[in-house]
C-alpha cells in the first residue's frame, strides 16, 4: 500500500465519521437507526482509546525496561524504575487475586490507604509549587500584565478579613467586578474558542486537518 | 461560515488575492526557542497537557499535536533534542508517532529517540516529576500547549529556574491567567487553534483563519444589535416565538 493512500484511508474515515455524527445530532428521534449507528461507534471510539491506553501503558513499560536493562542511566533513574515495576507488579498482582479485580476489597484498600494517601501528599506539595512558580514568574512589565497584577491584588484583599474591614467599599467593587467585567471578557473568550473549534470540526470533517497524521505529502 | 468558505474557496480558485493572516508571536518564538536550544545545547521541552483523546476537549489535544509537529519538525532540522512529556498514556502513541514522522519528513530518521517521548506519571504528580527532570537535564525552552489546569504553574515555575524560554497556552480561559503571569509568550485561548491553520502550507487552511474573524465579527455585531433591542424594550425572542 502506497503512503499516499496509507494516509488518505485514515483522513476519508474521519471525515465520514464526522460527517455521520454531525448528522445524527440534527436527525430526528424517528431515525433509529442513525442513532443506533451513532452509539455504536462511540463505544468502538471507546474501545480505540481503551486499546490507545494499552499501547501507551507498553511504551512505559518498555521504557523503564530499557532504563534498567540497557541504557547507561543513573542510579536515581534505576531505582524509580525498580519502585515503578514494583508498584506496577503490585497493583497487577492485587487486582488479578481476586474474581472482583479492581472492585475487589483488596484492591481498594491498597488504592484507598496507599496511592490516595501518596496522590494527597504531592497534591498538597504541588500547590506550594504553584504558588511559588506564580511568585518567581511574575513581573509587571506591560499594562496586560499590570491589569493581572491589580486584579489579583482586589480579589486578595476581597477574600481577606482585613480588605473589607479598612475598605468597605472592596467587597462590593470586587463583586462588579466578578459579575460584570470577568464574565463580560469571559463569555467574549468562550464564544472566540467555540468559533475556532468549531473550524477544526470543520478542517476535519473535509480531511484538511491532518494533526494526528502525517505533515506533508512527501 | 458557508458562504464565506464559499467565497474565499472562489477567491483560490480564480488565483485571487487572500487576506493577509496575523503572525502569532507564541508561534515564532517556538523557532526562537529551537534556536537557543541548539545555542545552549539543552533540550526542548513538549508538554501537552492533560492529553486526552475521547473526551469534549479533545480539540485542545489536536491543537497540541499540531504544535508538537511543527516543534518536531524545528527540532529535527536544527539538531535540537526534543523532549516530550506527558501525563497521561493516552496520547503517547499518537506523539510518538508524530514526532518519528517529523524527524522522517526533515530527512533525519536516525536522529529520532524513542524514548525522548516520555510518560511522567499522572496528574500533579507527574507535572512534579518533569520539573525535576527539567531541573537535573536542562532545559532551553518549554512549549506547554492543550489542557491545562493549576499544576501547569509547577512546570512554568521550574522553566523560570532553569532558565528557560516558556511559550505556552491553553483554550480553557480559567488558567490563561496562569500562562499570563508567568509564560514568556502565550496563545490566548483560540490561537492554538490558529495555529496549526498558520504553520500549514495550505491555502484553503489559512483561508478557515479569515472565516473565523469573519464570524467573530458577525457574533460581535450580533451582540450588540441584541444589546441595542433589549435597552429598547424589543425582546427579539419574543417576535421569532424562541
Amino acid at each position: 500500500m502506497s503512503r499516499e493512500i496509507k494516509r488518505r484511508i485514515p483522513i476519508g474515515l474521519i471525515s465520514v465519521i464526522t460527517a455521520f455524527f454531525l448528522i445524527e445530532y440534527f436527525a430526528a428521534p424517528s431515525f433509529t437507526v442513525i442513532h443506533s449507528v451513532k452509539g455504536e461507534l462511540t463505544v468502538w471510539g471507546a474501545l480505540i482509546a481503551g486499546f490507545m491506553l494499552i499501547f501507551g501503558v507498553f511504551i512505559l513499560l518498555r521504557h523503564h525496561f530499557l532504563q534498567l536493562a540497557v541504557r547507561h542511566a543513573g542510579w536515581q533513574d534505576k531505582v524509580c524504575s525498580i519502585v515503578f515495576f514494583a508498584a506496577f507488579l503490585a497493583f497487577l498482582a492485587v487486582g488479578f487475586s481476586t474474581p472482583a479485580r479492581v472492585a475487589g476489597a483488596n484492591y481498594r484498600w491498597i488504592y484507598q490507604n496507599m496511592y490516595t494517601p501518596t496522590g494527597s501528599a504531592i497534591l498538597a506539595l504541588c500547590f506550594f509549587w504553584c504558588v511559588y512558580g506564580g511568585y518567581r514568574t511574575f513581573t509587571i512589565k506591560s499594562w496586560e500584565s499590570a491589569a493581572i497584577g491589580l486584579g489579583a491584588v482586589i480579589y486578595m484583599l476581597r477574600l481577606l478579613p482585613i480588605g473589607p474591614y479598612y475598605i468597605p467599599q472592596l467587597a462590593p467593587f470586587g463583586d462588579w467586578v466578578l459579575s460584570t467585567i470577568n464574565v463580560g471578557a469571559t463569555r467574549g473568550g468562550t464564544i472566540a474558542v467555540g468559533i475556532a473549534a468549531l473550524i477544526l470540526g470543520f478542517r476535519t470533517l473535509i480531511g484538511k486537518e491532518t494533526s494526528v497524521l502525517e505533515a506533508t505529502k512527501e | 461560515m458557508t458562504v464565506t468558505l464559499g467565497y474565499y474557496l472562489w477567491r483560490i480558485k480564480n488565483n485571487k488575492p487572500l487576506p493577509k493572516i496575523r503572525k502569532l508571536p507564541a508561534l515564532d518564538a517556538i523557532e526562537d526557542g529551537v534556536g537557543r536550544a541548539v545555542e545552549t545545547g539543552k533540550m526542548v521541552f513538549f508538554e501537552p497537557g492533560e492529553a486526552v483523546i475521547a473526551s469534549s476537549l479533545a480539540s485542545m489535544t489536536l491543537a497540541a499535536m499540531n504544535c508538537l509537529r511543527h516543534t518536531a519538525r524545528l527540532c529535527a532540522r536544527r539538531g535540537a533534542k526534543l523532549v516530550f512529556g506527558a501525563t497521561g498514556t493516552e496520547v503517547l502513541p499518537l506523539a510518538q508517532g508524530i514526532v518519528e514522522e517529523a524527524y522522517k519528513i526533515e530527512g533525519k530518521p536516525e536522529d529520532f529517540r524513542p524514548e525522548n517521548v516520555r510518560y511522567f506519571g499522572a496528574g500533579f504528580s507527574g507535572n512534579m516529576a518533569e520539573a525535576s527532570y527539567m531541573a537535573t537535564e536542562g532545559c532551553a525552552s518549554l512549549v506547554m500547549v492543550g489542557i491545562f489546569y493549576t499544576s501547569c504553574l509547577v512546570l512554568l515555575g521550574a522553566s523560570a529556574r532553569a532558565r528557560a524560554m516558556s511559550i505556552g497556552g491553553t483554550a480553557r480561559w480559567i488558567m490563561m491567567y496562569a500562562f499570563g503571569i508567568a509564560a514568556d509568550y502565550i496563545f490566548m485561548m483560540e490561537d492554538m487553534y490558529a495555529a496549526s491553520a498558520i504553520v500549514s502550507d495550505d491555502p484553503l487552511i489559512k483561508s478557515t483563519l479569515a472565516v473565523e474573524d469573519i464570524i467573530k465579527i458577525v457574533a460581535v455585531g450580533l451582540t450588540i444589535i441584541g444589546l441595542l433591542l433589549i435597552s429598547l424594550g424589543v425582546n427579539f425572542a419574543n417576535i421569532i416565538k424562541i
